[in-house]
This record gives structure tokens, sequence and C-alpha cells, in this order.
């Protein structure tokens, strides 16, 4: 078979620690959390013809590997990156990992009935994720899953699990059916910010572009970041920044290009619509580039890479942007070739290093 | 130097009143923004050039416990086009620290003397 050549290395290779904000632990089956459950839960998952899980994606993958990376893929059929082993050849040992935050893809805030048996998975998937992952290597750092739909158990399951050193953010789905801003959702940032824990948003099988589910799937993936969109906004204009300063938020896989727009967008509507929301005390902008960082892939790849640099210097700041790889999806962006040349290298360390270190509070 | 300009008597208005009067080829909008106290500021948006005067003085809204919607002390002049908000007080937006003022609209002096509010300009 007729391999075509990666083009040449864009940036120098990696000098020094790297911190990825966005790897997948992926359950093999959710029989995995029976262990975890206790009943009437448990059986539920266990019994034959039982519980299928959480809502599905509908699109079939037009990708060689589907949604994974063709070579993260398991041949035992397992799902890619349901593998401790794989993951840590691929991503911890295959660059200088430092830490690697797992950031799942199970969110039982998608679980639109039973609220009482979504509350129970989160806590599963949090002693399961404990157990299987965060024990087994230190470089890993934990995502709580949480049922956001019951604001009062998801802030008691923080308050559970949030002590543990290795977690370190609390996971919410960028969810298209409600804006997780809402005041209604505030005991669970309370409880994020009382844990010292940032809060990840992160696209689900119920994210939804605006024109709902396009007919392919390519459509879909490029329209996705509205998602992003409307839960930032939302968050900035329903005051929960206001009412938490101290809330970090970390929007992962949304893409970051858009920033400059959004933040223009934002306070050119505060300066004309502020009386609707006068509990939003400040230029929304500031908000964003004070309380909420962004994961960098999937870098986008324009004809001009100084078009790239262009738009990161246009957010106002250079500490809003975290590499990630997104491991094992089929969209990985290497820690070696994501960011062009036009980066300098400070921003570059930055990016692959600092701001997350700052973000998530992970100086030594 | 600025020349002197009468606007009315004290009384003429009330709080949130507000006249337009003529400075040269300026106008200016004078407003009430309480008992015997006057603010007054270019009649001309500095973002695209509307007519102030067209749009509405109100007190700054302002969030009360529960997030109610309550009046503040300060008023506010809202531009007819794109409703930016102007704090008569200052020429800024009510909101956010003084550094980030933009726009801002030109103030002018207005006195009271001897019952007589006069604008400087």
């Amino acid at each position: 078979m007729a391999v075509r050549e990666q083009p040449p290395a864009a940036t120098d290779p990696v000098h020094g620690p790297v911190i990825d904000v966005d790897v997948h632990e992926m359950l093999a089956s959710v029989t995995e959390l029976a262990p975890y459950l206790k009943e009437p839960w448990r059986s539920r998952i266990t019994m034959p013809d039982g519980w299928p899980g959480l809502p599905g994606f509908p699109y079939s993958y037009p990708q060689i590997g589907g949604l994974a990376r063709a070579d993260a893929v398991l041949a035992d059929g397992r799902p890619a990156g349901s593998s401790y082993d794989r993951t840590r050849e691929q991503v911890l040992d295959a660059y200088p990992i430092e830490r690697a935050i797992l950031t799942g893809l199970f969110h039982p805030t998608d679980l639109p009935v039973q609220p009482e048996f979504a509350v129970a998975l989160a806590s599963a998937y949090n002693d399961w994720l404990i157990e299987n992952w965060l024990r087994r290597d230190e470089r890993f750092l934990g995502s709580i899953a949480v049922a956001a739909q019951c604001p009062d158990d998801a802030a008691r399951e923080i308050d559970r699990i949030g002590g543990h050193p290795q977690v370190v953010q609390v996971m919410l789905p960028a969810t298209s059916r409600d804006v997780l801003g809402r005041t209604f959702y505030a005991p669970l940032y309370d409880a994020a910010v009382r844990n010292g824990l940032a809060v990840g948003f992160h696209q689900t099988n119920e994210s939804h572009t605006a024109v709902g589910l396009p007919p392919y799937y390519i459509e879909w993936h490029t329209t996705i970041p509205q998602v992003w969109q409307s839960q930032l906004v939302g968050l900035v204009f329903n005051g929960m920044f206001d009412r938490f300063p101290d809330l970090r938020v970390a929007m992962i896989e949304g893409g970051w290009t858009w920033l400059p727009s959004l933040l223009w967008r934002l306070d050119l509507n505060y300066r004309s619509l502020r009386r609707e929301v006068p509990w939003v005390k400040r230029m929304p902008s500031e908000y964003v580039r004070e309380n909420v960082a962004f994961a960098s892939q999937p870098m986008e790849y324009p004809d001009d890479p100084r078009d790239l640099y262009r738009m990161f210097e246009m957010v106002g700041t250079d500490r809003f942007l975290m590499f990630s790889t997104d491991y094992p999806h089929w969209d990985f962006d290497s820690p070696e070739r994501a960011l062009p040349a036009t980066f300098p290298p400070e921003v570059r360390r930055k990016i692959l290093y600092d701001n997350a270190a700052d973000f998530y509070g992970l100086r030594p | 130097m600025s020349e002197r300009h009468l606007v009315c008597r004290v009384g003429d208005l009330l709080p949130g009143d507000f006249r337009v009067i003529s400075a040269g080829s300026r106008e200016v909008l004078v407003v009430c923004t309480g008992e015997a106290k006057f603010d007054a500021v270019a009649n001309t948006c500095p973002h695209q050039g509307a007519r102030l005067s067209d749009g509405r003085v109100e007190r700054v809204w302002r969030a009360g416990d529960g997030r109610r919607h309550e009046g503040d002390d300060r008023f506010a002049v809202v531009c007819p086009w794109h409703n930016f908000e102007f704090d008569l007080a200052t020429g800024c937006p009510p909101y956010g620290p003084p550094e980030s003022c933009r726009p801002r609209v030109r103030r002018h002096q207005v006195d009271v003397e001897g019952g007589d509010v006069v604008v400087y300009g």
C-alpha cells in the first residue's frame, strides 16, 4: 500500500514537558460500572436486555477507524481508549507528557429520564475512574462525572470526590438541550469552586448544531462549536462568573479561532443590552479572558499559518490556550506538529505546558 | 474661552427631564439628575453619531436581591441607535472600571447661577 509522507514538522521537536488536557478514558462496556453500583441500579445494567446506555450517536462514522485514530483501535473489539496499556504507549510514553487530564466521554447529564439513576451512574463512574485509571498512573488527572439535572446531588458528588489529589475538574456536556449557566445549576459550580476544581465542557452525543442534526457527519463536525459558544455566552450572561468569581471553565474540543469574533460580539451586545442583565458587572470579554481556558485540539489548518497566530493574538491574552491531543480519537493532534512555527517558542511553551499548569493549579 | 448658554430656570426640570440647547454648531443635552442637580453632555453619540436626545434618559438599571431590576442613583442616557448607555455623571458606560470607558461621550460644564441653569461650551 502506498504511504503518503506526512509534511515536514511544522514546529521544533517538543522541548520540555507537555500537559495534555483532553485524553479519553473509555468504558469497555457500561457493565463495568456494575461493581460500583448498589441496587436497585446494579441490576438495571446487568440484566439481559437491560439499560442500553446513554443516548447514542446517530451518525455512522465515515472515518477509517470510526471514532478512533485508526492505530488506536483495539484488536479485541473493545472501544479505543479503554486500554490503559495502549493509552500509555500511544500518549504518555510517546511524548514527554507530564500530566494527562482524563475527560471521559460519559455524561449522565445527557440522560433525559430517571434522574436518580443518572446520579447513581455518575458516582459509579467516578469510583471506576479512580480505581481503574487514576490509581494506575500518577500522570493521569481526572474529571468528575455528574448529573447536572440534579444540581444538589451533583454538588454532593463533587464534595465526595473532589478532594482526591488527582481530581482537577468537573465534566459537563456541551449540550444543546439547556443553558448550563442557568441559576438552577449554581450548586454544582459552587461545589466545584469550593473544591478548587475547574468545570470542563466537552461535546457529547447530545451536542446538536443550530439546525439540530444535519444530514452528514461532516456538517455536524464543522458546525458543532456552536454549542460551546452558546454555553459560554450562557455562563456569562446568566451571571455565573459574577456569582463565583473564582470559577474556572475549560472549553474542550470546541475550537478557539472563533473567540475574537465572539468576544467582540459579546462586548458589543453588552454595551447595548446590559440593561437586561444588570447582574453582569463587567465587560463579558473580561470574564472570558480571566476565567476561561480553551483546549487546542482540533487545531485548524489555514493555508497561511501566520493567520492562525494572528487569530491567537486577537484573543488578547496568551494564557487562554492549552494543548490537547484528544486521544484516542481520529482527529488527534500531535504535540510535536499541531502548532505551526508561526507561534514563537515562548508561546508554544505556554500552550504546551504553562497555561494548563496555571489553569489547573499543577505547579509543584 | 467657552461661551455661556442659558438653558432654563432650575425649577423647570424635574429629575430625569432634559433640554437640548445649541452651543455654537453643537448640541448639548442637559439633564436634571437630582434636586437642583444637572449634567450636560454632547448630544451626539460617540459610537455612530445618533442624537442622544432621541433616546431615553433613565436611572441606571442594577440588580437587586434575587436579581430584581432596580433603579440606581445614577442617570444614564440610552442612545436611540444600538442602545449604548452613558452615565451622565461620567460620560462613560455605567459598568466596568474607568480605564475601560469606551466609548465616552463628551461632558460639558453645567452650573446653577442665580436660579438659572447655564452651560459653558
